[in-house]
């Protein structure tokens, strides 16, 4: 969650001319996004070191195939990321029409790497590979799992901001498409990071 | 967000100003309502094992080994939530010159998420509590119903709750460290906060590095209870009259990663405490925090450390035992940011006029509770003394002397301490001297007899134990302790009497009753809305500038302009001008 400046908000701290009071709210943001990525790294790091254990401990570590999706969806999830970019560089450099469009593409973009991969897993499904099947289809199944509902949750924001900018003509959201753009980066480099450890 | 803090804009309806409120004061009163009720749930719980330990047999095991887990998972919740999520959330802002924390929603969202787990573990209670423990190991926890009593539904709510605290607690963790971070009043530098500060920031960085971990175990724990999943469940488990499906799964995995956040928890709870123990006690003792600099310090060893020592708590899972002795000579090293601390709190009460006053009781009480459980931490800290202990009642005496009543001591000297800003009145000193005096010989003779028990090598965790020829002389032992628990626990009502009765009819309290020096001591009571009604304040020394030579008044307020008495911070710079 993100709080926005709000509108004649009194200061929750001294304002000085060189340090306002908006600048200081969106410090808070910024600090408070990269700790959210701090915490969900976390998360992830003891995923990887459940991953090595369990791999260590067993006799046998059968791989299965990755979904034939993947690569296209890999794709689209850093296309995702790229456009998102291009929409935030535009916008900083005034150009926020430009900034709209390819603001809902990339939401867009985003929306289609997660169908994409519910449409993997039933593929996967119906090859018989399922949820219990070996360890490695567990955690395949349960990492890409807790990374889409990170996913999700960015599409969620690139889709409210999408719909702000496009639908309301509001003022671009100079600092929320910032924080979303820092999102999502992330969210597309976990997402090569796990598809390296589990099939490189 | 016009919800968000605004001067003269308080949400007029009783729902958002007092239920759905985003105002940091109001959340901090909920969460300690909230814990409140469930540290009664927790201590009947007691009442009933202690009567059935040592009065009477009343329970059957599996319903003993329920209560057990139900009375350390509800705990362990009030003693991780409330010195940082009530007070650190009430004071914290106050105490940094802040009108709120710096995500206001995130707070409130908090809030509700961490009730939620609180009532989902309570209805595991009603539903059949699991018998695995607080520490829910596998493989008994991770295969469903088949495996026991309250294994089925009641260890997936128990789960489903833990993951929800996970959840709050992260949003805490956020508004913590960005609140102290970003939101400082000019002239509160890092080395200015009051030392409860830095608690709360300690805690919320431990937390916000663990906590993830611990959601990691528990989603791959669920996978293996509903999703016939092999984290953690070994082959060939035959339970139920069948060969359960589970290939090849470690059990030790699971202990590695919940004791990963296990024992950073551990400092979760305690650093704050300790923290909150110490701004208490130079307020009492009239003296200036000995060592601030070096306290702060020690700060980032707890952090450091905590991350590191883990494996302290698996000595007995049959680990290497040069990993065994790399893990037994770093917790060793723990002793040392605990002794900075300890030889602290001395020299701040050596040679100090004491005022004696219940707040500062529960801080002495709780430096006392720390030394003594912490030289047993001595013992349990090495590999070899450990696995003989580590399966008696030595632990249980432990934990509860050093981290279970410590962290309690610290929650009632902040009560009582901080009782006048948060409700405007004071709680009776005469109750809270009977109820403290009460509780800390209670605390020692049940968990100093525990720790005897231990040595004597009862096995903890055993609902029964008259079968055991080697235990007949524990069982005066459990007498002894079930009486004086329930003495104990009957005295608590004293102290429940004294806080619901002052909330009403104590004595009207003044805006700054104890002399005390931070920021929360110059705002009226109450506290209005947005905390400092005109401009925050400029803070012009530290929080300890007590004992001052000459003068009407023995101290200062941080707010107060002039030289600082303080030999590290403040001694020599100049200081801003008052605006």
């Amino acid at each position: 969650m993100i709080a926005q400046p709000p509108a004649g908000h009194p200061g929750l701290l001294h304002p000085t001319p060189s340090r306002g009071v908006e600048h200081l709210l969106r410090r808070s943001d910024v600090l408070g996004l990269w700790l959210t990525l701090a915490g969900i790294s976390m998360m992830f790091a003891a995923f990887t070191s459940a991953y090595v254990f369990r791999h260590g401990v067993s006799a046998a570590w059968p791989v299965i195939p990755p979904p034939k999706l993947t690569a296209f969806n890999t794709f689209l999830l850093l296309l995702s990321s790229a456009v998102l970019e291009g929409a935030r560089r535009l916008a900083n450099s005034g150009r926020t029409r430009a900034g709209r469009g390819l603001l809902a593409l990339a939401a867009l973009l985003g929306f289609a790497f997660l169908a994409g991969q519910c449409i993997a897993w039933r593929q996967l499904a119906r090859q018989g590979i399922t949820l219990d099947t070996n360890p490695h289809s567990s955690f395949f199944y349960m990492l890409s799992g807790v990374h889409g509902v990170h996913a999700a949750g960015g599409v969620s924001a690139l889709l409210w901001l999408s719909g702000r900018a496009c639908l309301r003509k509001a003022e671009w959201p100079f600092h929320a498409v910032g924080l979303a753009a820092v999102y999502w980066h992330f969210v597309g480099a976990l997402w090569v990071y796990l598809v390296v450890l589990l099939f490189l | 967000m016009s919800e968000t803090h605004a001067e003269h804009e308080a949400p007029r309806s009783f729902i958002r100003r007092y239920i759905f409120s985003m105002d940091h004061k109001v959340i901090g009163i909920q969460y300690l309502l909230a814990m409140l009720l469930l540290a009664v749930v927790g201590l009947a719980l007691t009442v009933v094992m202690r009567w059935h330990l040592g009065i009477r047999t009343v329970l059957r095991p599996e319903t003993y080994l329920s209560l057990m887990t139900m009375h350390a998972s509800l705990m362990f919740v009030v003693v991780t939530v409330t010195p940082t999520s009530a007070f650190g959330n009430y004071f914290l802002p106050l105490q940094v010159g802040a009108r709120d924390m710096a995500f206001p929603f995130l707070n409130m969202l908090s809030f509700w998420v961490a009730l939620a787990a609180g009532l989902v573990l309570l209805s595991s209670l009603i539903v059949g509590a699991p018998i695995s423990g607080w520490t829910a190991y596998p493989p008994l926890s991770a295969v469903g119903g088949v495996a026991g009593p309250g294994l089925g539904l009641g260890q997936t709510l128990w789960l489903v709750a833990v993951a929800l605290l996970c959840v709050s607690s992260m949003m805490g963790a956020l508004n913590f460290i960005a609140t102290t971070l970003n939101l400082r009043t000019r002239g509160m530098s890092m080395m200015r906060l009051p030392v409860s500060v830095w608690g709360w920031l300690t805690a919320a960085v431990t937390g916000l590095l663990v906590f993830p971990v611990l959601s990691a175990g528990g989603i791959m724990l669920l996978l293996d209870r509903l999703g016939k999943t092999s984290f953690f469940v070994p082959s060939g488990l035959y339970l139920g009259g069948e060969v359960l499906p589970h290939q090849g799964g470690s059990p030790l995995l699971w202990q590695h990663l919940f004791w990963f956040f296990g024992h950073p928890e551990v400092y979760i709870v305690i650093v704050p405490s300790m923290c909150m123990v110490t701004h208490i006690m130079a307020n009492f003792a009239r003296r200036p925090i000995f060592g601030y600099r070096y306290l702060v310090l020690s700060l980032f060893g707890f952090v450091t450390l905590g991350g590191v020592v883990w494996g302290h708590h698996m000595f007995v899972s049959g680990m290497s035992p040069y990993s065994g002795l790399a893990f037994s000579i770093l917790t060793l090293f723990v002793s040392i940011p605990a002794a900075i601390f300890a030889i602290s709190w001395l020299m701040t009460l050596w040679g100090a006029r004491i005022q004696f006053r219940p707040p500062m009781l529960y801080c002495l009480g709780f430096v006392s509770l720390f030394i003594s459980g912490g030289v047993g931490g001595l013992f349990n800290a090495q590999s070899s003394l450990d696995i003989y202990l580590h399966d008696t009642y030595w632990v249980v005496g432990h934990l509860h002397l050093l981290f279970a009543m410590a962290a309690i001591f610290s929650v009632f000297a902040a009560i009582h301490f901080w009782f006048p800003k948060m409700f405007g009145r004071m709680m009776n000193d005469t109750l809270g001297t009977i109820h403290f005096w009460f509780t800390l010989v209670g605390a020692y003779i049940i968990f100093l007899t525990m720790h005897y028990m231990g040595f004597l090598g009862h096995p903890r965790r055993y609902a029964e134990i008259s079968q055991f020829d080697f235990l007949k002389p524990a069982a005066s032992a459990h007498t002894l302790i079930s009486v004086v628990a329930l003495i104990t626990a009957g005295a608590q009502i004293l102290f429940l009497f004294n806080f619901f009765w002052s909330l009403f009819a104590g004595r009207k309290a003044a805006t700054n009753p104890w002399n005390s020096t931070s920021l929360e001591w110059t705002l009226p009571n109450p506290v209005p809305f947005s905390n400092f009604e005109r401009d925050i304040p400029v803070v012009h020394r530290w929080a300890y500038d007590f004992e001052l030579p000459g003068g009407a008044q023995d101290y200062e307020m941080q707010t107060a302009p002039g030289p600082s008495m303080d030999g590290q911070t403040g001694k020599g710079v100049p200081t801003e001008k008052s605006t």
